[in-house]
């Protein structure tokens, strides 16, 4: 069976909204040479096949194609920012690495790529096309690639190695790209070599996002830590209390009666003059102070769109607390709390938040004041990182 | 229901050394709670099926480990072969593993359940048993749709309440679907768990403060722990009621897995759950503790991968780890993810026999051709069999030691892992016992009882081995002596020092642990000169290295049989009852304590002769040189078995590691097997057959000659009968 698609182009520039499939994108799909990527009319990618397996005839779709077969699926869908290639491989024994995209880098271009575990930050290795070209050697391989950024005179775009780049896959599971994916200079470029170890069946599974113009790793990824012994990453953690400022960027914020301000990204919202900052006779943390009012109260925390935990910590040694009320996003999430005298609680919220902020508001019930003594939203990732709840993983029906 | 506060209050009075009577009640109150947290937890029997499977078990993977999809054998005919092959190899169990994390893969479960069927079919026709293993309690990014849905199933802090990826074992939604999983996967006919993660994290942070878990607390011992971050109590393990709290979150992982056992044994009343700590004797903040998981579980330890280099170390922890599951009426387990063909050889022939554990990580020759001899030899089952130790040297240690104060603890545990290396390499046969609920009955079979820097011990078990001495045993006590109960609570009258005389006894210095750069803080090298006619055929000076000394004040009717240098006693013997103690103040284990292995770590002259001859030495003293069985040959680990009329002694050549230089790094020595020197063992047991001697290297076993009569032979084992390992066959006369 013949491809009924022109095998020389297989893209085409639609014009849509930014987000759906069909939108004008810079880039173009070309088979005529194997699987080739190109922006802006230029090469930036060629597909390589894992052994046994040619480059296939690709069906397309709308803004897009894709290709399957027996074990095997991969698809291209390309959007007005960015093309995401997304391949899923099974593959028997042995399997011999494979070169799952190849990089040209232009003359003067540059590649940074940010690579390494989930268990601390990321570094960045900068590569030039020149040192590409000058040492391909095994040992400049650079294992554990999250992010390409590359930067070339008339050309630049960046390469998201999802899902690694913050929300993660089980790192001990090979069939996500976490382990397997390996970037190695070339003599033109770099190149993207699967590598999985065994002597078993084994599954290659990953989603690799172009865009261009380039994303920030640091806007696409902002909660980079995963590692799976730890708890979820504590991305704000506010105490009401008038403390002094911590000298640690990891130590709790004191927060007070604040005013919302854009440069700290928290704050309360309104007016500030009915709450009240209150000591309490202790000196365990979080619960030395609190801020609370007889007026219902609304607090901003800036945060891109995203799956969060929030954790508000309520108690007071010196009085009962509550009743209380609380609401996410406008969403109530506590209907009711009251604790008595010296009794302390750690509320734990899922909030999905599509906006750029979570705001929480505070309400007394029964004529009660309420209180609050600290929060901690710990983060689950954005909802662009999200392909459980948020994104599909695949575009384009199997066929 | 008791004030927080006020217990807390009289619980840090008491650590002062007050005494009030409102302290004391409380203090009485949380000993109370310790001594019922297992009340309503009882010890799971194994029907004799499991029994026999657990007693011969060798275990090999399925297929690949847990990075892989569990379709490695996708056809029956696949997974028959697959089986087929293991069968061969000697394994008894297969283990199916892959998909581990097993929330992340929500759509794959009716696939995976299908692999589960087929591997348990094809294991059964070939008489193997087929286990699976996976974790269901982390999850990422694909298990958000379950987690969105089940938004408080997380752990949570104990400091601030927030939550960590690790799931919570007390949440009962968590529970019905955790057991509902496993149902569905036991229904294709598996038969038996290893559950991975079934703990409370503790890593970065302590949990779990989740109201599930504090209320169980609460209902359990009437006490309430500290709703805020109370620095007092949360996560100070010298504080009484943070250990209660500890030993609570240890009975709640048994108790979640003794509930999953009773649901799966709805499905299938043979089915087995394991369970595994990778240490097992050393300092921890984790409260899954094999030994009380061995109350419910089949448990093991994850060994590892340089089995050849961390020998000696290893040999103590998994007789530990052999002695915690025995006490539950089970043998136990170890994985040997060895790196290389040797270090699978030395770890499936030499090193399981020795410890009596069940290998998993058994030679599988189809995948390594150069161990098709030796995993095929026709004495690999005997040399495994399943036996009681044979030993009259007990060594009593409490596993609380590893839960009290760190810096403290390592010296406790290196105690009591160095006699047992000390004993092992100077063919002193001895049986560890675990401490934490030992009773006399426990101890009677020895005649010796070694109870090394016992400063956690629960004061039953004091009492249980002052009746031992009283009875007519010989107790060596080094260090510490039971002054702080298993809660860290002063144990004053009840301390065993106490009851057996000891007037003080305190740390001559500093004893601590940098726990970064793992290394012991404050110990020196302390001399002894030996009294004359005490231990006549050792040197009368002895050097130990490398360890602590303590201040003693002896019982007014002891001899002092060694003195330090500053002529303080060193060794003190008295008559107690009808037998005789033997109080040491330095610590021999510690001059003998090899750490556990690591890729960093550097060879060591971790096992000086003169430490060695001085513990083989004092055994013999305390046992009157009466041991049924001992062993004279150097550069061997031995451990002597008996099941029935017949008995064992096995032995491992560790030699070539005995002898690497100081500062190689073990991780990258070769394992090597020098040619051994004779080897005299004397047995003092009637035998009914000359013994034979039995090695995986040879073809045909070797009668061996003995010298004696009656119940007292000698035989030796010429120089290089064997490289490797071996074992003699002993015919004992009932």
């Amino acid at each position: 069976m013949t491809c009924p698609w022109p095998r020389w182009t297989l893209l085409l520039m639609l014009a849509c909204c930014p987000d759906a499939i069909g939108a004008e994108s810079p880039f173009s799909i070309h088979t005529d040479q194997g699987l080739e990527i190109r922006c802006q009319g230029q090469t930036i990618a060629r597909a390589g096949m894992p052994a046994g397996l040619s480059v296939p005839r690709i069906a397309p779709q709308p803004s897009g194609g894709v290709a399957a077969g027996e074990g095997w699926r991969l698809e291209l869908a390309a959007f007005a920012d960015r093309l995401e290639y997304t391949v899923e491989f099974q593959l028997p024994p042995p399997q011999k690495p494979w070169c799952v995209l190849h990089l040209p880098l232009p003359e003067k271009g540059k590649a940074s790529i940010v690579h390494g575990t989930f268990e601390r930050e990321p570094q960045t290795t900068t590569i030039s096309q020149r040192a590409a070209g000058k040492s391909p050697r095994a040992a400049d391989s650079i294992s554990m690639v999250r992010f390409i950024t590359v930067d070339a005179p008339g050309l630049s775009y960046a390469l998201d190695t999802q899902p690694r780049g913050a929300m993660g896959d089980t790192p001990a599971d090979s069939a996500g790209v976490m382990r397997a994916l390996v970037c190695c200079p070339v003599n033109d470029g770099l190149e993207l070599r699967c590598v999985l170890p065994g002597s078993h069946p084994a599954c290659f599974r990953a989603k690799l996002i172009f865009y261009a113009p380039p994303a920030a790793f640091e806007r696409l990824h902002p909660f980079r830590l995963m590692n799976y012994r730890h708890a979820f990453e504590k991305v704000v953690k506010l105490e009401f209390s008038s403390g002094p400022k911590p000298k640690k960027p990891y130590e709790r914020r004191p927060v007070g009666v604040q005013a919302y301000r854009s440069k700290t990204g928290y704050g309360w919202l309104g007016t500030t003059e009915d709450l009240k900052l209150q000591s309490c006779s202790t000196s365990v943390p979080l619960y030395g102070a609190h801020v609370g009012s007889q007026q219902p109260g609304r607090f901003r925390i800036d945060l891109p769109p995203g799956h969060y935990y929030l954790t508000l910590n309520f108690g007071d040694p010196d009085g009962p607390v509550g009743p209380l009320r609380v609401l996410v996003n406008g969403q109530p999430q506590i209907e009711r709390l009251a604790l008595p005298s010296g009794r302390y609680r750690a509320e734990l919220l899922w909030i999905t938040s599509d906006r750029d902020h979570l705001q929480i508001e505070f309400q007394g019930l029964d004529g009660a004041a309420w209180q609050i003594s600290a929060l901690t939203v710990s983060a689950l990732g954005t909802l662009g990182e999200d392909f459980t709840l948020t994104r599909p993983w695949w575009h384009f029906p199997q066929r | 229901m008791k004030a927080a506060l006020a217990v807390l209050l009289a619980a840090t009075v008491l650590l002062h050394g007050l005494q009030l009577p409102a302290a004391e009640a409380d203090a009485a109150a949380l000993r109370a709670a310790w001594a019922h947290l297992y009340d309503d937890l009882p010890t799971a029997v194994d029907p004799p099926q499991t029994q026999e499977l657990l007693g011969r078990f060798r275990m090999v993977n399925w297929g690949a480990a847990n990075s892989g999809d569990v379709g490695e054998y996708p056809t029956a005919e696949a997974a028959a072969q697959r089986a087929a092959d293991i069968r061969s190899t000697g394994a008894t169990v297969a283990i199916v593993r892959g998909r581990h994390f097993r929330l992340d893969w929500p759509q794959d479960t009716p696939r995976l359940l299908e692999c589960y069927r087929l591997a348990a079919a094809a294991c059964h026709a070939q008489g193997l048993a087929c286990l699976a293993h996976f974790d269901l309690t982390l999850t990422w990014q694909p298990g958000f749709a379950l987690l969105k849905q089940n938004a408080q199933w997380p752990q949570r802090s104990l400091r601030d309440g927030t939550p960590t990826r690790w799931l919570c074992c007390n949440h009962p939604d968590l529970r019905a679907f955790y057991a509902g999983y496993v149902e569905q996967v036991a229904r294709q006919g598996i038969d038996g768990f290893m559950l991975d993660e079934i703990n409370f994290a503790s890593i970065g942070d302590l949990h779990c403060g989740c109201q599930h878990c504090r209320e169980k607390f609460l209902q359990k011992t009437g006490f309430r722990l500290p709703e805020c971050d109370d620095r007092e109590v949360i996560g100070n393990p010298a504080h009484p009621l943070w250990r209660l709290w500890q030993e609570w979150q240890m009975h709640a992982l048994s108790e979640f897995r003794g509930f999953l056992l009773q649901r799966l044994r709805a499905v299938n009343p043979q089915i087995v759950i394991l369970t595994y700590s990778t240490n097992i004797e050393s300092p921890s903040e984790s409260p899954n503790d094999t030994f009380e998981n061995a109350r419910v579980c089949y448990a093991g330890t994850e060994g590892s991968n340089l089995t050849w280099g961390g020998s000696v170390n290893l040999f103590a922890q998994h007789r530990i780890s052999l002695a915690n599951s025995r006490f539950f009426g089970r043998p136990t387990w170890a994985q040997y993810p060895a790196g290389n063909d040797e270090e699978r050889t030395f770890a499936s022939l030499g090193f399981a026999p020795l410890t009596g554990n069940g290998p998993w990580g058994w030679i599988d020759p189809a995948q390594h051709e150069a161990l098709e001899k030796s995993g095929r030899w026709a004495h690999v089952e005997e040399s495994l069999a399943a036996a009681e130790p044979l030993a009259d040297v007990g060594v009593l240690w409490s596993s609380s030691n590893r839960y009290g104060p760190p810096q403290r603890a390592a010296a406790c545990c290196a105690e009591a892992c160095g006699w047992m290396q000390a004993l092992g390499l100077s063919g002193i046969q001895f049986n560890p016992v675990p401490g934490k609920y030992a009773q006399v009955e426990h101890l009677r079979p020895y005649r010796a009882l070694i109870v090394p820097d016992a400063l956690m011990l629960p004061t039953a078990t004091g009492e249980a081995v002052r009746q031992f001495v009283e009875q007519g045993g010989t107790a060596v006590l080094s260090g510490e002596v039971g002054s702080r109960d298993v809660l860290y609570l002063p144990a004053g009258q009840q301390a065993l020092a106490q009851r057996l005389g000891l007037r003080r006894v305190e740390a001559a210095g500093e004893i601590g642990f940098d726990r970064k750069k793992a290394t012991f803080l404050g110990t020196a090298e302390h001399q002894i000169r030996l009294e004359p006619g005490f231990l006549p055929d050792l040197p009368r000076s002895i050097v130990l290295p490398d360890t602590y000394r303590f201040a003693v004040t002896l019982p007014a009717s002891a001899e002092v049989l060694a003195r330090f240098a500053d002529g303080q006693p060193a060794v003190g013997a008295w008559r107690q009852g009808k037998g005789r103690c033997l109080y040491l103040a330095v610590l021999p284990g510690k001059a003998a304590f090899q750490p556990r292995a690591s890729q960093t770590t550097l060879a060591r002259n971790w096992h000086p002769p003169r430490v060695l001859s001085l513990v083989r030495a004092l055994a013999q003293e305390a046992t009157g040189g009466a041991d049924r069985i001992a062993v004279e040959g150097q550069g061997i680990l031995s451990s002597a078995w008996q099941h029935g009329s017949r008995a064992w002694l096995r032995m491992a050549n560790v030699a070539g590691l005995e002898r690497l230089p100081p500062g190689k790094p073990i991780a990258k020595a070769v394992p090597s097997y020098p040619d051994l020197e004779p080897i005299r063992i004397r047995m003092r047991m009637p035998l009914s057959a000359a013994p034979l001697l039995l090695s995986a290297e040879s073809d045909k076993p070797l009668a061996m000659s003995v010298v004696g009569q009656g119940a007292d032979w000698r035989l030796e084992i010429p120089p290089a009968s064997f490289r490797l390992s071996a074992f003699v066959r002993l015919e004992v006369k009932p």
